[in-house]
């Protein structure tokens, strides 16, 4: 079997990558799809700890879930705030957002 | 030796084909080929699941992202017309300062899993499947479980309101 270490090796390089993607990008959407990829790897070592510690209560796949949950909705109300937000100033970049208020 | 290559093969592909479509979203100035290459990755990550014997939560990986979630970005990529980057660069003004804050999280992270690799037992059990993680979810967890239902009734609501054309 493939070790542990190797799954949350993996994950940690997802979640950095994600996360260097999600600093620099200029459009919200490409920064909301590096979100996904990070609640994904974040799942991957939930899942892979849960597993190499042997938790017969599934903690490890039940964070996952809740975690899959919660990033769910998270890109659907942040979809629609992409969309809402484009409606009213035309853009999607970063760096031109500067307002709450429309 | 046959399993135990086949799923050292298994692994690497998924974890080449991961990091190939990360990096090659990251780097796309085409949206929806962004919103592929993420398709791919997040279907590489639902074949891990499956390897870590989280069949269910692989295939919540496979119709939630790489199906509903794939399908709304590509759909907002086309309704917000910037389906192709149109200013002189991908990146912005900030990006040494996030390569700077890249690098500060790494170290930690590092040493963690250097202290996890010497912590870890190498032979993984299996706690078992689908019918405990019901049994987890709707007994110990069961509170955390309804409030995750009311978080997605409310961000279903909430998405369409914000969403919808104002009259």
């Amino acid at each position: 079997m493939v070790p542990p270490i190797a799954f949350l090796i993996l994950g940690a390089v997802v979640f950095l990558l994600a996360m260097i993607g999600f600093l620099t990008r200029r459009s919200l959407v490409q920064a909301l799809m590096c979100l996904e990829l990070m609640t994904s790897a974040v799942g991957l070592t939930f899942l892979a700890l849960g597993r190499a510690l042997g938790d017969t209560s599934m903690t490890g796949m039940v964070f996952a879930t809740f975690c899959m949950v919660v990033s769910a909705a998270e890109i659907g109300m942040g979809l629609a705030l992409v969309l809402l937000y484009f409606r009213k100033h035309g853009t999607t970049s970063t760096d031109d957002l500067d307002l709450m208020k429309g | 030796m046959g399993a135990e290559a086949t799923s050292w093969f298994l692994f690497t592909l998924a974890a080449v084909v991961i990091v190939g479509c990360s990096v090659a979203m990251l780097l796309s100035r085409n949206f929806v080929h962004s919103a592929v290459f993420l398709a791919g990755a997040l279907l590489s990550f639902a074949g891990l699941y499956a390897m870590l014997d989280a069949t269910f939560l692989a295939l919540l990986q496979l119709f939630i992202y790489a199906g509903a979630v794939t399908v709304v970005v590509v759909f907002v990529v086309m309704l917000t017309s910037t389906s192709v980057v149109t200013y002189d660069s991908l990146l912005q003004r900030q990006t040494w300062l996030a390569l700077l804050v890249g690098v500060a999280f790494a170290l930690p992270l590092i040493d963690s899993l250097n202290t996890l690799a010497k912590g870890l037992p190498s032979a993984a059990t299996s706690p078992g499947g689908t019918e405990q993680l019901a049994r987890a979810l709707l007994t110990t967890h069961v509170a955390p479980f309804e409030i995750s239902s009311a978080i997605l009734l409310a961000a279903l609501v909430g998405a369409i309101y914000l969403a919808r054309e104002a009259s």
